[in-house]
């Protein structure tokens, strides 16, 4: 394969337009995403990486500048007898409140779906609680959980029940506050979900009605396979989202001096990141402050990040992201 | 070529990084001298806490100040430094920490210990006011180990007995004595007597019926449960969750301590005459004996406010607090004039805080003045609509000796009050899953003595 010098030549210059064009646009492209950019190095970058430096300092926030302490707060955080239990108040949470999240949203979700009349206000309503202050709905739900006076106890005793101290009792504080927040974003799980299950092609389930499937077994081997992705991302975030879990906690249990007593009763839903600001404001420990603060946040994103990476090795089990339509089609393409 | 290009930029964005956090923790202090005299023009930021009232009662105390002081300019800021103490830190380490703010007795020595604060003692006594001037309990407790001050008093609450006159009337009791000479066993006869089931039957009587009540006894803010609440009862019976001259010893499981806390879940458990943690949840203690639901409160003089803004025509009065076995105790809660250590207007910042404490002294945030005798003048003991009581209530018992206040001088209240401390306990006393000593037994060997090995 040979060229003529003059191809060659314009093929050169067209080359060197294209590129020029190219180089222009990427420009351009990286002119709109630079305030983007900007902001995420200052405000998520600068902070992520001061905060690993002040991991191995000591600074209550008052003295003149951090002291260098070397692993001292890495070493007293594996010495820490309070993280255990700290953390299984965590798991707790999640043991109620993300399943009943992943639950109960599909069952909005299945039950609000179909289009009929009125069905954009159940989802409006069911949405609704989502666009709530966490911090007020802490407070009403206080008043829900009452054992005096709040209808949840009422109900409860219609059906021949002593009512337990909800909020009170370190046995059922922290479902209680699960539920709460299950009930708060069960809107935002239903959004997602509504959509996946819009998603689900309508050939695939009649393709399967004809082949004799009954109504579970579409759901079972149809619909929870296409809705897989959606599954997977809400377990993801809901999870995340648990482990940094705090306004519930702090408006629904402190006395009164906010999350300095919050975490009661008996310690039975102080959170990872509540304990994390105790020793940032509260304590007045000689290991305590800004630096282990800084130390249990890494910690804890450390624990995110294992987790979140064992759930992404798992989802090749069961999260199916292959449109079998879509790869028909594209295989009568090929052929 | 590109690999050493590629390691200045490194370098350089580790520069940028490191510039940005060390203008993010904050510049070097101003130097202490240098500062404008009071008699040159100044700017002092003042941060205040609290409801529209409080803030509006000290910007009327000041009045007279702008007048005095044409030069100095207040710029009058609201927040929450002084009231929590992490928002002070965050201010500090933000550099935008005012000049002048009110520090709660339960935080000024924290704030002291961190530097935050300005030493004000070398200024005091410049200034030819003796501290002989305050009221000797609230000036005592806020002078440091070694014979330090860092502010000066603003007024201080004190916890009473606060009775509805109408209730004692209907069960034919007579009033609890202005100036304390009962005792807790007469407190816990009368709370009993004047809870009444729905039938109208008095928690005494046979066939009460303690899931019907329809009024209470009496309220205790233990109930919170929060140390303004317990801490009085357990200073009558001998005890408290602290003791020592630096309020660093132990004395969570000492008998009177036990005695105390079993006192208040008695009341609440066992006589069904005070209010539970449920029903405190339900509806604040306070705000259920302002509407006449319950007959007695332990409260301070901010009720008398609540009354004369919800309830007016509630016929009540006030008693000090009874005596317990040790004796008559209550708790004096103070709030101090505080000025910032690195405040760049010190003098003008000083002559404000030292205006306020004393010229200004008096109707400032509702509480009893601590200057001089202004609390018995018509700043406080002769204001309008206060009770009868108020001055036997109120003032004799800041005199007493086993007085308590919440100043921490070894910044451990904290952590001991935290749920790592005590607090669990209490949870458990006041919600009647233990009794007191079965929740307090070894509490300090096991729990609170090595939180206070712990601290700094």
């Amino acid at each position: 394969m040979s060229s003529t010098p003059g191809r060659t030549h314009s093929g050169r210059a067209a080359s060197r337009r294209s590129a020029s064009l190219s180089t222009r646009r990427s420009r351009t492209a990286l002119l709109f995403v630079l305030p983007q950019v900007v902001g995420l190095i200052a405000f998520t970058g600068v902070p992520l990486v001061a905060s690993l430096g002040y991991s191995f300092t000591h600074w209550d926030l008052v003295a003149p500048a951090p002291t260098f302490v070397g692993l001292d707060n890495w070493a007293h955080l594996l010495s820490d007898d309070r993280i255990p239990a700290v953390l299984w108040n965590t798991v707790r949470f999640i043991l109620v409140g993300t399943t009943s999240l992943l639950v109960f949203s599909l069952i909005a979700a299945l039950l609000t779906f179909t289009p009929r009349r009125g069905v954009a206000l159940y989802r409006a309503a069911l949405f609704l609680p989502y666009v709530l202050s966490q911090i007020a709905v802490g407070v009403v739900w206080r008043w829900m959980f009452n054992t005096n006076s709040g209808p949840i106890a009422g109900i409860w005793e219609f059906f021949g029940g002593d009512s337990p101290d909800w909020l009170l009792d370190p046995a059922t504080a922290m479902p209680s506050i699960a539920l709460v927040t299950t009930w708060q974003t069960i809107g935002y799980g239903m959004t997602l979900y509504v959509s996946a299950l819009q998603g689900v092609p309508a050939s695939l389930l009649e393709a399967a009605t004809i082949d004799g499937a009954n109504r579970w077994q579409r759901f079972r081997h149809v619909t929870v396979p296409m809705i897989s992705p959606t599954v997977f991302f809400l377990t993801v975030t809901s999870l995340i989202g648990a482990f940094q879990l705090f306004d519930p906690v702090v408006a629904m249990t402190s006395a009164s001096a906010g999350p300095a007593t919050a975490g009661g009763p008996s310690n039975s839903t102080r959170t990872i990141v509540l304990y994390m600001y105790n020793q940032m404001f509260n304590y007045s420990e000689r290991i305590s402050g800004l630096g282990y603060a800084a130390a249990l946040a890494w910690m804890l994103a450390l624990i995110i990040f294992l987790i979140t990476a064992a759930q992404f090795a798992l989802s090749r089990r069961w999260v199916h992201y292959d449109d079998p339509v879509v790869r028909a089609s594209r295989k009568r393409a090929r052929a | 070529m590109g690999l050493r290009r590629k390691s200045l930029r490194i370098a350089g964005l580790l520069g940028g990084l490191s510039l940005l956090v060390s203008a993010c923790t904050g510049a070097p202090a101003p130097s202490v001298s240098g500062g404008p005299s009071a008699a040159q023009p100044a700017t002092v930021r003042v941060m205040l806490w609290g409801n529209d009232a409080d803030v509006t009662s000290i910007k009327d105390a000041a009045a007279g100040f702008t007048t005095a002081h044409p030069e100095i300019t207040i710029e009058w800021e609201t927040g929450d430094c002084g009231v929590d103490y992490a928002a002070c830190k965050t201010l500090v380490a933000g550099g935008n920490l005012p000049d002048v703010f009110v520090m709660g007795s339960w935080n000024y020595f924290e704030a002291a210990r961190d530097g935050v604060t300005a030493d004000i003692t070398d200024l005091l006594a410049r200034s030819g006011t003796p501290t002989s001037d305050f009221t000797s309990t609230i000036i005592k407790g806020m002078t440091s180990a070694d014979g330090k001050l860092y502010g000066l008093p603003m007024g201080y609450n004190i916890q009473s007995l606060f009775y509805n006159k109408a209730m004692f009337d209907k069960a034919g009791l007579s009033y609890p004595a202005a100036d304390g000479s009962y005792t807790y066993d007469d407190l816990r006869q009368w709370s009993a007597k004047l809870t009444l089931d729905k039938a109208g039957r008095n928690a005494t009587e046979p066939g009460f019926d303690a899931k019907s009540i329809k009024q209470y006894g009496y309220f205790n803010f233990a109930a919170g449960p929060i140390e303004p609440g317990y801490a009085p009862v357990l200073a009558a019976f001998g005890g408290g969750i602290l003791g020592g001259e630096a309020r660093n010893q132990c004395t969570a499981d000492a008998s009177g301590t036990i005695d105390g806390f079993q006192w208040l879940q008695d009341l609440m458990w066992k006589d069904h005459s005070a209010i539970t943690p449920q029903l405190h949840q339900e509806e604040p203690g306070y705000a259920r004996w302002v509407r006449g639901q319950v007959a007695m409160q332990q409260g301070s003089h901010e009720q008398v406010l609540n009354v004369q803004q919800q309830n007016p025509t509630l016929a009540y009065d006030m008693a000090a607090l009874p005596k317990g076995p040790a004796g008559n105790a209550t708790l004096a809660q103070i709030h101090i004039w505080a000025m910032a250590q690195k405040s760049e207007v010190k003098d003008a910042a000083w002559t404000f805080l030292h205006y306020m404490a004393t010229d200004g002294a008096g109707k400032q945030m509702g509480l009893i003045p601590a200057y001089k005798d202004v609390a018995s003048g018509p700043a406080f003991a002769q204001g309008k609509g206060e009770p009868a009581g108020l001055v036997e209530a109120q003032l004799t018992p800041a005199t007493w000796p086993l007085t308590v206040t919440n100043l921490d001088p070894s910044v451990v209240w904290s952590a001991v009050s935290s749920q790592d401390g005590v607090l669990p306990a209490i949870e458990d006393i006041v919600m009647n899953r233990k009794t007191a000593s079965e929740a307090l037994s070894g509490i300090c060997a096991q729990r609170i003595d090595p939180l206070l090995k712990s601290v700094k």
